[in-house]
């Protein structure tokens, strides 16, 4: 899946559960919380979301507010678990 | 003949905007923007001691007291005096207008915060305008159900502490701000005296599936504080609350009848992995997705907010002892702050097998927390 494909879905899943902010599309670097009002209860959910939408789990490591903080940074993390999907020796 | 006669409008002014993304909850956020407006750091006054609660009866957790849904807005003296050196509380009383003079201060080496409830609106509302014009915020307390700034408003319930900054008779309205950013409130101007009146008198029916339905009126209550002009931070109660953040968490103490520290945190472990056989019913995914989610969060803050307490008493504390506690501080906040995360995702994805991963940030918590509070032992026994 492309980049760019991975960063769409991602921007439409932000859009679907925003407070506000989100007429105008979503910034890619822009704050969740300051700029759409995803606290990190909507963020888990979010990240439940795309667990499902992508086949893919988030390390529960990473699960904090810091790590996914923008959606670029979802999109990053959701890139590289798919290219190690496709990577691993079958 | 009332005792004080009000003017038609008064506001306090130069009222700090307090917030801290480490405070404890709203009452903490507002009782430290008016320490802050008398001239005292709610960082040192509203430190509380480390410590960790559980009980596997009720699984309520909590720091210094247990996190539990109560019917009453009233609380005893001995259940609000577990978690503060600096400061006491009287137990939550009636207000009494006819006897009321003055407060009367227990101690000169703490801050007093006094609760009061009165059913009588206009009661109510003649003390805060009293209190305004002694040039003193007030500490209200409302259902956000009935707070028009709110995301809460007319769809949910909870009670919610404001700060009142004044009044105009002539406007019907209040000067009032709620700079609570953990709830997303973030209002500073003017409200209708009505919508207020009707916040502050609430029934405030809550429903949920560890307490059932029930309903905590608001009472109209309010928070006074007051300090003695002698009044000082001393490094002797400094210490005091590292000695007994050793004693609460090596078990050493109870509170209220109840075992703290790291043994709570295992037994919590060991009840967690207990539950890997347990179906996920409403009850469960309630506990994991709000409750623990919740109160996991507060538990992370208490920790960012130790390591904030002792970098403002660093004059009193050896740099090395205040440097590797506070990275320790900040790894089991980021932890309790991870687990609060996996118990939500526990319960919305309904994925029993997350309660390992749970554990493990649980582990390393007790971990890293053994050892500043090793640190802070070695220090309070030289």
């Amino acid at each position: 899946m492309q980049r760019q494909e991975i960063e769409m879905k991602v921007c439409e899943s932000i859009k679907g559960i925003s407070q506000f902010g989100a007429e105008e599309g979503i910034g890619l670097e822009k704050d969740l919380r300051e700029n759409y009002g995803i606290d990190s209860i909507a963020l888990v959910t979010l990240l439940v979301e795309l667990e499902g939408s992508f086949g893919i789990t988030f390390d529960s490591s990473m699960l904090t507010y810091d790590n996914f903080s923008t959606a670029g940074a979802i999109a990053e993390y959701i890139s590289k678990q798919l290219e190690a999907a496709t990577n691993a020796p079958v | 003949m009332p005792r004080f006669e009000a003017a038609p409008k008064g506001s306090v002014l130069n009222v700090p905007r307090y917030f801290e993304p480490f405070v404890n909850d709203c009452f903490h956020n507002a009782y430290a923007t008016v320490l802050l407006h008398m001239g005292l750091d709610p960082h040192i006054i509203l430190a509380d001691y480390l410590s960790f609660l559980y009980d596997p009866q009720t699984e309520y957790i909590g720091v210094n007291y247990f996190h539990r849904y109560s019917t009453s807005v009233e609380f005893t003296e001995e259940e609000l005096n577990t978690s503060l050196e600096f400061v006491y509380q009287p137990g939550t009383k009636v207000f009494e207008p006819s006897s009321f003079t003055q407060t009367n201060l227990r101690y000169q080496d703490k801050v007093q915060i006094n609760m009061y409830i009165h059913e009588d609106q206009e009661v109510a509302t003649s003390r805060l305008k009293e209190l305004i014009s002694d040039r003193q915020p007030v500490i209200a307390v409302v259902d956000l159900y009935h707070m028009p700034y709110h995301r809460a408003y007319q769809k949910e319930h909870g009670l919610h502490c404001v700060v009142i900054t004044g009044y105009d008779e002539a406007e019907g309205c209040y000067e009032l701000f709620d700079r609570y950013t953990l709830s997303s409130s973030d209002f500073d101007g003017k409200l209708p005296m009505n919508e207020v009146h009707a916040g502050r008198s609430s029934n405030n029916p809550v429903s949920n599936p560890m307490a059932g339905d029930f309903q905590r009126p608001i009472r109209n209550l309010w928070m006074e504080i007051n300090v003695a002009p002698q009044f000082q931070i001393t490094e002797a109660k400094i210490r005091s609350i590292l000695a007994e953040s050793c004693r609460r968490m090596y078990g050493e103490t109870k509170i209220l009848g109840h075992d703290c520290g790291f043994s709570r945190l295992e037994a919590l472990r060991g009840r967690l992995q207990s539950k890997k056989a347990t179906s996920l019913d409403d009850y469960h995914l309630y506990l994991y997705k709000t409750y623990y989610n919740m109160f996991f969060k507060y538990i992370a803050r208490s920790r960012q907010r130790f390591k904030a307490f002792i970098n403002k008493v660093q004059d009193y504390l050896p740099e090395n002892l205040i440097a590797e506690s506070s990275q320790l501080l900040t790894d089991s906040a980021k932890h309790w702050d991870i687990a609060a995360n996996v118990s939500l995702k526990l319960g919305i994805a309904k994925k029993i097998e997350l309660i390992d991963d749970l554990d493990r940030h649980l582990q390393s918590i007790s971990n890293v927390e053994r050892q500043a509070i090793d640190k802070f032992y070695a220090f309070c026994g030289k």
